[in-house]
């Protein structure tokens, strides 16, 4: 190789770590039960509807839609039960990180982001490792999902439940049930989706890293918090 | 009784009070958790390569 001949440039990008590969897989088995859950819950909740007709249009099928349905279930509420079981023994640890847990500095952030979309100021809030729109989903998802487990072995398991609690639980537990099924389904289409595919690809709960640049755009303080440095002046925020 | 139940005032309270009361319980045991040191904060971490600019490059340099 003569002097003159430049060496190629290798261009590093840096990446931050953001969940790790038990986060990612439960996500992944969230998607998976959840999407199963829906599709066959969704004809037992409509049956007049002809898509549910032609789906539930013996009893066979009808038997076979419920056992799929109670398999996701299964799967759903031992995926649920690890994240719980997880949870408790990191606190009892005191390794339970608190970033998802809400605190007052989001209430101004998501004020203070109602005044940007109003044109009131100039630039976003910043945020830390998880901002306001990303709890909001955290923490309606856990509690949409406990009520939809819970009601759902009431279903399940009418005569057991009702020999302890009085009868009228099993209707109201079917009410609760399929209404909050299509309140979480509206949620994370309407939502989830539009935040994490369309103000941005987000990927990150897959590859389990956030770029440098994405980490200075939508989480600054917590990008701060782990290098030091300050976001230039211009960069988004 | 009916009266009382479909008078919009009492809706809209209800309405309020079911989203505001599980707020109220979530950010209560947020704080609490905080409070009481339950919940770890995790110290400050570097990227996953070496911070390298070509200041430090040339300072290296100048040392070897």
């Amino acid at each position: 190789m003569t002097a003159k001949q430049k060496t190629p440039t290798i261009i590093q990008h840096k990446s931050f770590p953001r969940f790790d590969l038990g986060q990612r897989w439960e996500h992944l088995l969230l998607i998976l039960s959840g999407l199963v859950l829906l599709l066959t819950g969704l004809p037992q909740k409509y049956p007049s509807l002809a898509i549910s007709q032609d789906i539930l249009s013996t009893p066979e099928q009808v038997n076979l839609i419920r056992q799929v349905h109670h398999i996701a279930a299964l799967v759903l509420t031992l995926e649920l039960l690890y994240h719980l079981g997880r949870a408790i023994v990191l606190l009892v640890r005191r390794k339970l990180p608190g970033d998802m847990l809400p605190t007052w500095q989001d209430v101004l952030d998501a004020w203070q982001m109602l005044q940007y979309l109003l044109f009131l100021r100039k630039d976003k809030p910043r945020f830390g490792k998880y901002n306001f729109e990303q709890k909001v989903t955290y923490w309606f998802l856990f509690f949409g999902f406990g009520i939809m487990t819970f009601t759902g072995f009431i279903i399940w398991f009418p005569v057991q439940v009702t020999q302890v609690l009085p009868g009228g639980v099993v209707p109201a537990a079917k009410l609760a049930h399929s209404t909050e099924s299509i309140v979480a389904a509206i949620f994370i289409l309407v939502w989830h989706i539009y935040h994490v595919h369309f103000e941005r690809l987000n990927l990150s709960m897959f590859t389990g890293r956030l770029s440098e640049e994405e980490m200075q755009a939508y989480h600054a303080k917590e990008y701060e918090r782990l290098t030091g440095k300050k976001n230039q002046p211009g960069e988004k925020s | 009784m009916n009266e009382t139940s479909g008078n919009p005032i009492f809706v809209v309270l209800l309405f309020a009070l079911r989203c505001l009361v599980p707020l109220a319980i979530l950010f209560g045991i947020s704080y609490l958790l905080r409070k009481l040191g339950l919940v770890a904060t995790p110290p400050p971490e570097p990227p996953d390569d070496a911070d390298e600019t070509e200041a430090d490059l040339r300072q290296n340099e100048k040392e070897s």
